[in-house]
């Protein structure tokens, strides 16, 4: 029993860290299931990154838009990833983070190129940086001009 | 002023190149933004408040830089880029550049 006591706090600890993980996990798949009902509401949007647009073009002017997003692992996957790192190999959990992240920018930059009224986005840049310090917090970053 | 990262504009003739312009902001996190962003971090997903800031700063870069080219009478930078780089724990640099011309509609 007193060892019981003893152990509480880092008990405490673990099922709090069960719980932030498990809510982390229902995010991460809502985020998921917005960003492809969102993608599929744009359709075939021309995103590229070619410096002039495709055949030519008739358009009257181009207009840079941009679209960023800063994302964070979350403790558990910066927990898990440090043993991973003792043995190599793909680190699954940071790379669906970062695939959602870039996702997540490259549509906030359609999404605006679409309110300004753009057809199409040409020489699509994309720019990952990492402003978290110790722990693994990134920014995507995606700019392009947009054609109209 | 038009912006874009393409070599040209399409519909515009470029008829003179005034030369590369800049604009650079380096950003401290907010205190509370980063408790904010702390506790997020803890579940993970998108820190919308780091979002935010550096949101912020790229566009008061990007206003330093619009600054420049009107300094020197443009009225379009062409081929513009960004970078960002984390400077000593904290705070980040947001930096753009671009070549700042004259141009006409054709």
């Amino acid at each position: 029993m007193e060892i019981l006591l003893g152990l509480s706090p880092f008990l405490i600890m673990f099922v709090l860290y069960g719980v932030l993980s498990l809510v982390g996990l229902v995010m991460e798949n809502r985020l998921e299931a917005d960003l492809s009902k969102r993608e599929a509401a744009i359709g075939a949007f021309p995103v590229m990154d070619l410096s002039k647009p495709v055949g030519g073009t008739t358009a009257a002017s181009g207009v840079l838009v941009t679209g960023n997003v800063v994302m964070g692992t979350g403790y558990l996957k910066q927990f898990l990833a440090s043993f991973r790192q003792l043995f190599g190999g793909e680190v699954k959990g940071f790379q669906r983070v970062m695939t959602n992240g870039r996702r997540q920018a490259q549509l906030r930059m359609i999404e605006s190129a679409i309110q300004q009224g753009g057809t199409s986005i040409i020489n699509v840049r994309f720019e990952t940086s990492d402003v978290g310090g110790k722990s693994p917090v990134a920014e995507v970053f995606c700019y392009g001009t947009m054609i109209r | 002023m038009l912006l874009v990262n393409t070599e040209t504009i399409p519909g515009y003739n470029i008829v003179e190149a005034r030369g590369l312009v800049s604009g650079n902001t380096i950003r401290a996190k907010h205190l509370g933004r980063d408790i904010g962003a702390g506790l997020k971090n803890l579940v993970g997903g998108e820190l919308t408040g780091y979002t935010e800031l550096l949101n912020e700063s790229r566009n008061e870069a990007t206003n330093r830089m619009i600054a420049a080219a009107v300094a020197v009478q443009a009225n379009a930078i062409v081929n513009v880029r960004f970078t960002t780089s984390a400077i000593a724990g904290g705070a980040a640099e947001l930096y753009a550049y671009g070549t700042a011309v004259v141009v006409a509609p054709n």
